[in-house]
């Protein structure tokens, strides 16, 4: 079971590296057409020098070889837009977006499933508004919210600051990374909160039916002790199978939200790449993001064999 | 709630600016960071090269003259010019500026058979039509010219012949971009590709330096956040600031001050796809577009523009018909080009087809950009135009699936910056040389009479008939109209004037920020 998902995950892998390597060079616009429209002139020797710098005249598939080689040596090359390396680039923006995504994980696993559980176990108005919440989470773009956010705590009431990740004079201080952190992560960090406490919700809804969690009830243990010590750890494994896709949402989602709040993380490298056509970054990232989210995958994976031991057993006796 | 954030151990840094230093956001990208010689994007940025390093000579906007830079004089020939370079400068690394440094500058950009040139590109090299550089003792030099040329010494005042210390340059090698030093009144501590660039005073500048200690500027691409940031007071001033936010900012007590500039706004008009094939049809678009409408709705961000070239700037030609708003005359050519309105119909008609045409415009602009296209749609369709509209993120726009192909779409938004004031820089981009893929003449106009006298002119040392073939040209163009000439873009900056006595813009330029126009009160 575990070769095959590590095979398949390899697969992934590859398949990604050289689709988004093709997709890129058949979308219109190349990198130094779209620095010179951006420029006030244009000179066609440049351009064929530069163009030649990069191996942007050599077919395709020579291309395509001539860059997995590189990445294969573990050079992802350089920046075409500031000729810095992309490695390096990547690695600072990635640092960014793991701090922004892990606050923000930090938030909406707990929150979600303290979320979900207060609406399971509330009944009456208070119930229905608690489970009705989620729905907005859901449905409210990250971005709209960040917009709200900034409005309220930054331009209104002035106690957080508005974008970036650190002061613009003399920032840095863990104390003030920290100040800059909240408004993203908390944007970032409600929809998977929304959507963990829609699946704890329904999983200790569907438990608390079952006949062994009626049974300890007959037997008189109290309502708490069932919820917390019975129903709950059965109700999150969908969230462990959802916490993969989920945490990979954070890498991704971050897109959107470093784009409303400026942070200098691998979201507004990557836009910022795309609309530049700056292969080299773009490519990379795109081989970050994808092992991102393969290994994740596979470790929800893994943690959901190790806490159910049905799946452990199934998967061992399977053809 | 600031006490309660500041009980958990946050640092809340709301208002915490330095008296001298300068946060100026900005929503352009400066491609090439604050490397003169690798620079791409300086219009609209607080153009970071001219805070760190000089030329020997410099453009002064306000008189149109070239001043001296770090060349205290200079002699010139048809195509030489003899430089008497100052004394005792040095750079912010402590290199000294003499003959020798000034020769590997040139050489580093110009000359292909020096090592220090050897593997590197340099965007805008093709501005100057250099030769060859001799020093003549430590503190003169001369430059040849390939040819004898009108305005010799424009070519010397542009970025790659920003001086720039031969010991850096030497030690980063290609690294040199994220890391460059100058003799300009700011060095650069760090460079964050993107995101931020942070500068401080270069302490052996040798004049009056600018007011700020240190600069700041962050780049950020959503306009809108940065909009919050100056009204959240994270930073001191930005440029274009969203025109919906206008007058919200001035009510919050900012300033919003805005300066003519070389950047014009046009739509160009494709010269090879019918409906817009048509000399007429395009004439009765330009006149059929509401100009100082566009100005009025940017909130000042722009001034209406009737032809190719600057009203009342060098060279302008004056002595032809302007086209002004006038739906009736719109209407009257287009019935002379055979468009009609069949009867009850809003749509002119000829042989049976509709008078349809497809707009092209790139997604993301702001300011006065955003304004246009839609002013445009309702006034060609007042005239009897049926429009289609497409809006398209900027590489694809210019690519040939965009505003590149010919045969795609029949108006094309685009912009563009003059960086001298001579027609000479506006009109060259409509030469038949420059369609793409070479340039992006987007109107496809090529009119051989035309290309004669604007290649002529490059070359024309007489300064009067320099002058008339110039004008010529824009006689020619305003006929044929290959585009619909908008608005002269009016840069606008907004700041807290509590703060500030001025944050100004250098005049006529491409919208750049004068360092020594930013004054504390």
């Amino acid at each position: 079971m575990l070769a095959r998902r590590l095979t398949s995950s390899v697969l992934v892998l590859v398949g990604v590296i050289v689709s988004s390597f093709v997709a890129l060079r058949l979308v219109p616009g190349d990198p130094i057409a779209t620095m010179l429209s951006r420029a006030s002139l244009a000179d066609p020797a440049f351009v064929a020098r530069f163009r030649a710098e990069y191996g942007l005249d050599e077919p395709l598939p020579i291309q395509l070889v001539a860059w997995l080689g590189h990445v294969l040596t573990g050079d992802l090359g350089t920046s075409i837009v500031s000729g810095e390396p992309v490695a390096e680039l990547i690695w600072r923006r990635l640092l960014a977006t793991l701090l922004l995504g892990g606050a923000a994980a930090v938030i909406a696993f707990p929150g979600g499933i303290l979320w979900g559980i207060a609406a399971a176990r509330s009944r009456g108005v208070l119930g229905g508004f608690l489970g009705f919440q989620p729905l907005l989470g859901l449905t409210i773009p990250p971005f709209s919210i960040g917009l709200v956010l900034i409005f309220v705590f930054a331009v209104e009431l002035k106690v957080l600051p508005s974008s970036g990740m650190m002061s613009k004079l003399d920032g840095g201080s863990p104390g003030d990374v920290l100040a800059h952190l909240v408004l993203p992560a908390v944007t970032l960090a409600i929809y998977p909160a929304a959507m963990i406490a829609r699946i704890t919700q329904a999983g200790l809804q569907e438990v608390t039916a079952e006949d062994y969690v009626r049974t300890a009830r007959a037997i008189g243990i109290p309502s708490r002790r069932i919820t917390y010590r019975h129903a709950l750890p059965n109700a999150l494994l969908p969230v462990i199978t959802a916490a993969g896709v989920l945490l990979g949402y954070l890498l991704a989602g971050a897109v959107f939200v470093e784009s409303v709040f400026n942070w200098p993380g691998l979201g507004t490298l990557i836009v910022r790449a795309v609309l530049n056509r700056d292969y080299p970054i773009v490519q990379a990232c795109s081989i970050v993001v994808a092992v991102a989210y393969v290994s994740l995958s596979l470790g929800a994976d893994l943690l959901y064999m190790r806490v159910d031991p049905r799946i452990r057993f199934q998967g061992s006796t399977s053809p | 709630m600031a006490a309660a954030v500041a009980g958990v151990g946050l640092s809340v840094p709301v208002n915490a600016q330095d008296e001298r230093t300068f946060v100026f956001g900005t929503n352009f990208d400066p491609q090439g960071g604050c490397d003169a010689t690798q620079t791409v994007v300086v219009a609209l940025t607080l153009s970071c090269p001219m805070l760190v390093s000089e030329p020997l000579v410099k453009f002064d906007h306000a008189t149109n003259e070239v001043v001296p830079g770090l060349a205290e004089s200079w002699t010139t020939t048809e195509d030489s010019v003899t430089f008497t370079l100052r004394e005792g400068v040095t750079f912010s690394d402590g290199t000294p500026f003499d003959a020798d440094a000034a020769v590997f500058n040139f050489q580093r950009v110009w000359d292909e058979a020096s090592p220090d040139h050897a593997g590197q590109t340099f965007p805008y090299a093709s501005q100057l039509a250099f030769k060859g550089i001799t020093k003549v003792d430590d503190h003169t030099v001369t430059v040849t010219l390939q040819a004898p040329q009108p305005n010799l010494l424009w070519g010397f005042t542009f970025f790659p012949a920003y001086m720039q210390s031969p010991t850096a340059v030497r030690a980063a090698g290609v690294g040199y971009t994220l890391a460059p030093v100058g003799t300009g009144p700011y060095k650069v501590d760090r460079y964050e590709d993107g995101v931020r660039i942070e500068l401080s005073r270069n302490p052996s500048y040798r004049d009056t330096p600018p007011q700020p200690d240190r600069i700041v500027i962050d780049i950020n691409s959503n306009q809108q956040s940065l909009a919050s940031d100056l009204l959240a007071g994270n930073i001191d001033a930005m440029q274009n600031p969203p025109v919906e936010q206008v007058d919200a900012m001035v009510a919050s007590g900012f300033q919003v001050d805005t300066y003519p500039s070389a950047i014009s706004f046009y739509f160009n008009l494709n010269t090879t796809k019918a409906p817009t094939d048509d000399p007429l049809v395009r004439q009765a678009m330009n006149y059929a577009l509401d100009k100082e409408g566009i100005a009025t709705l940017s909130k000042g961000a722009g001034k209406a523009m009737y032809g190719a070239w600057f009203e009342g700037a060098y060279a302008f030609e004056p002595d032809v018909e302007r086209y002004e708003h006038d739906p009736a005359k719109a209407g009257e050519l287009l019935d002379q080009a055979g468009w009609t309105l069949p009867e009850g119909g809003a749509v002119r008609q000829k042989d049976g087809q509709n008078l349809r045409v497809l707009l092209l415009s790139q997604s993301g602009t702001a300011g006065i950009e955003a304004v246009m296209t839609p002013v445009l749609i309702s006034d060609l369709q007042a005239v009897g135009f049926e429009v289609e509209s497409q809006a398209m993120e900027s590489a694809t726009f210019i690519s040939d699936r965009g505003a590149g192909d010919p045969g795609l779409a029949n108006i094309a938004q685009f912009g563009q910056g003059a960086l001298f004031p001579d027609p000479q820089t506006i009109l060259d981009r409509m030469t038949t040389a420059a369609q793409p893929p070479n340039e992006f003449n987007l109107a496809f106009y090529s009119n051989p009479e035309y290309d004669a006298l604007v290649v002529g002119a490059r070359t024309e040392l007489d300064a009067e008939a320099r002058v008339a073939a110039l004008q010529e040209a824009q006689r020619i163009v305003r006929a044929d109209a290959p585009l619909i000439w908008a608005v002269q873009a009016s840069v606008p900056i907004a700041y807290d004037p509590a703060r500030f006595e001025s944050v100004a813009l250098i005049p006529n330029s491409i919208g750049l920020v004068d360092p020594w126009g930013i004054r504390y009160r």
